[in-house]
């Protein structure tokens, strides 16, 4: 019994990363219609700038990951102006080949520039230690990266809904050039979606450097698919879905391990990706696929 | 008359030329390197301590007078782009090439190679595939994967590890899915016991689930043993510590990188029970340390083992070419395979004699003393498992 229930808290963590990123991935493809999978390396930037500030200014953890989070949102809403405005409305196969362009023109910048090979920053140690509750023992990052999910959907939420801003965002996500007619400036309101999607960046990036202590070129790569296969699972564009999938996929993946015969251990995300097709097949456009016809994607 | 003077003189300048240029070409040893300078294979490219021997060795004189030429183009983690750059460095002249160090591209790349005769000859390749006599122009500066396997079995043992868990994956070939294997081969057939095999995947950054897999073992296992790469290791060590599961961890080579070293940072105790089986020993005071900090003064950065390695090769081929006499590629891969010993930077010395395709070379294994690296033994394994190629 205290197996399973540290193995569903396990479940949970892993769900919590992934909707944390794939809640990123999912507000600017609201607005834009746009798969940022540069988003990875807005994370990479994110673990860099801690490996930076550390190096040159203070180790304070507080100040760098306070530095992390404003690098984040610089580098999102930079990326936005100088790669993704200029093709914001060229043909959606357009934007995905900008994005994954970005992505590796900035992979070997830090390749280049910085190191191939990881660069540790251990100043976050601090937010992981253990916590026995009843037989159960459970790590206190896994309770911060569940806890500031759940704050980040609550506070995007009322962002959505009570802020000029957010309600733009909306507006936007459901017709953009009739927003602009209203005299809303489309820029500022990309801008913002960005910029929030670098905030969500941000954060995926203090909880990962908690817990691996080092950044490399690649660093933002994989979890940025975990979290495209999340959004394709909950539903693109729809962020509700974007949670769900994230939280669903960390289910499936640690069920898979949990399940799954040693001798089928290779196996592993060929299971995962089995039922992620199963899924898509009972709901081709994802579980909570938003209601296109009536525009309401937000 | 004036014109046959002129044809004649034209010749004489043609012929000079041919010759000047032929021996220029002999006093050149070229080597290629079709290897990735980008993309997720980069750490592991030899370059920058291939560039650093050479340029030692030819500000020494060369080898008998002859200068090395390293050609280097970036082929990311292309095996086609590899391929193509290989064809066109040999057709200039390169009398080995290296590659991306995995079976799938250095097969073809030896297959190509040996339409010239030459050699492809690798700083850091450990996987066993390319020992099975597909090609028999392919050489390894280093001992394959069951040999660091064995080295850190030993190890285990000498502390008195009876019951091992085993971390696989197929992600990395042979690497990370074998090694761990013959690890457990060894340990089994010196009365220790496999209690689990846990599977994982690269990039990793949460091991929960292994973890809670581990506490319901009983006994707790005494080590576990992955053949991974960092950070992830790091993560694995750290969470297991926080979870109580003070087990040694046991590695290959993927292990030696600074990143591991700086998880003691904050509590050096976290390293007391990590050990790693690698290629060279990179301790502070190693060959491997001093070699990298001349490289520093000559301004060519060399990152850690895997850079540090390509110095290893450039000797050896300097010591073939010597033998040789010429830069004949099968003459200088002869003189190599020849030798009973060959001098090399990160080890005392390389022998190709007995296995012509990899290297017979100690084995370091490498823990850590109040957060220090230590070299706990440097040999040639006893007991390696004898079924693997």
């Amino acid at each position: 019994m205290d197996y399973a229930i540290q193995q569903i808290l396990n479940a949970l963590s892993f769900g919590a990363e992934y909707a944390l990123l794939a809640l990123g991935l999912a507000i600017v493809f609201s607005i834009m219609g746009l798969v940022n999978f540069a988003h990875g390396e807005i994370i990479a930037a994110g673990g860099y700038s801690m490996f930076a500030i550390s190096a040159l200014l203070t180790g304070n953890p507080w100040v760098v990951i306070v530095g992390a989070l404003i690098v984040a949102v610089l580098t999102s809403v930079l990326l936005e102006r100088l790669a993704f405005r200029p093709v914001r409305y060229a043909d959606p196969a357009t934007g995905l080949l900008t994005a994954f362009g970005v992505s590796m023109i900035l992979q070997n910048l830090f390749l280049l520039l910085v190191s191939p090979r990881p660069i540790a920053v251990t100043n976050l140690y601090f937010l992981n230690w253990p916590i026995e509750i009843g037989s159960v023992q459970i790590s206190t990052l896994q309770i911060f990266e569940t806890v500031s999910t759940a704050v980040a959907i609550t506070v995007l939420v009322l962002f959505l809904r009570m802020s000029s801003f957010g309600i733009a965002m909306r507006a936007a996500s459901l017709d953009f050039e009739m927003v602009r007619l209203m005299g809303i400036k489309a820029n500022r309101v990309v801008a913002v979606a960005f910029a929030v999607s670098g905030l969500l960046a941000g954060l995926a990036c203090i909880f990962i450097m908690a817990r691996r202590g080092s950044v490399d070129p690649t660093f933002g790569f994989n979890p940025v698919l975990k979290a495209f296969v999340a959004c394709v699972v909950g539903g693109f564009g729809s962020l509700g879905g974007a949670v769900l999938g994230g939280f669903l996929l960390g289910a499936i993946e640690v069920g898979m391990l949990v399940v799954l015969p040693q001798s089928y251990g290779g196996m592993k995300e060929a299971f995962v990706f089995g039922i992620v097709a199963l899924i898509l097949v009972w709901r081709p456009n994802g579980i909570l696929s938003p209601p296109v016809e009536k525009g309401d994607k937000l | 008359m004036s014109k046959l003077k002129t044809g004649t003189v034209l010749s004489g300048v043609a012929m000079a030329v041919m010759v000047a240029s032929s021996v220029a070409a002999q006093e050149t040893i070229k080597l290629g390197f079709a290897v990735p300078l980008t993309g997720e294979y980069a750490p592991y490219t030899s370059v920058q301590g291939a560039k650093c021997m050479a340029e030692m060795i030819n500000k020494a004189g060369g080898v008998d007078g002859k200068m090395f030429e390293l050609m280097v183009q970036d082929v990311g983690t292309d095996s086609q782009t590899a391929i193509s750059l290989s064809e066109k460095f040999l057709e200039a002249g390169a009398i080995t090439i290296s590659t991306i160090p995995f079976s799938d591209t250095m097969i073809p790349v030896s297959q190509i190679a040996s339409e010239y005769g030459a050699t492809v000859i690798q700083a850091q390749s450990t996987q066993v595939e390319m020992h099975s006599g597909i090609v028999d122009n392919f050489i390894t500066n280093v001992s394959p994967d069951p040999f660091t396997a064995t080295a850190g079995a030993n190890f285990a043992l000498a502390q008195g590890v009876k019951n091992v868990v085993l971390f696989t994956s197929d992600e990395g070939g042979s690497w990370s899915a074998k090694t761990p294997v013959w690890f457990g081969d060894v340990i089994e057939a010196n009365g220790g016991k496999v209690q689990a095999s846990l599977n994982f995947s690269f990039g990793t950054s949460d091991w929960s689930p292994q973890i809670a897999e581990m506490k319901k073992l009983d006994p707790k296992p005494d080590a576990v043993y992955i053949s991974s790469v960092m950070p992830d290791v790091g993560v694995l060590v750290r969470q297991m510590r926080t979870a109580g599961l003070d087990a040694w961890v046991i590695g290959s080579d993927g292990l030696d990188d600074p990143s591991l070293d700086a998880i003691g940072e904050a509590d050096a105790s976290i390293l007391d029970k990590v050990a790693f089986a690698t290629l060279a020993p990179s301790h502070a005071d190693s060959a491997m340390a001093k070699f990298r900090a001349e490289c520093a003064d000559l301004n060519i950065p060399v990152e850690g083992l895997f850079p540090a390695l390509g110095s290893d090769i450039v000797m050896a081929i300097a010591y073939g070419v010597e033998k040789a006499g010429s830069v004949d590629p099968v003459a200088v891969r002869e003189a190599m395979r020849a030798a009973d010993s060959i001098p090399a930077k990160t080890v005392a010395n390389v022998s190709f004699k007995e296995h012509s395709s990899y290297a017979q070379r100690t084995i370091p294994v490498i823990g850590f003393k109040d957060g220090k690296r230590v070299l706990i033994s440097n040999e040639i394994p006893e007991g390696v498992p004898g079924d693997w190629k």
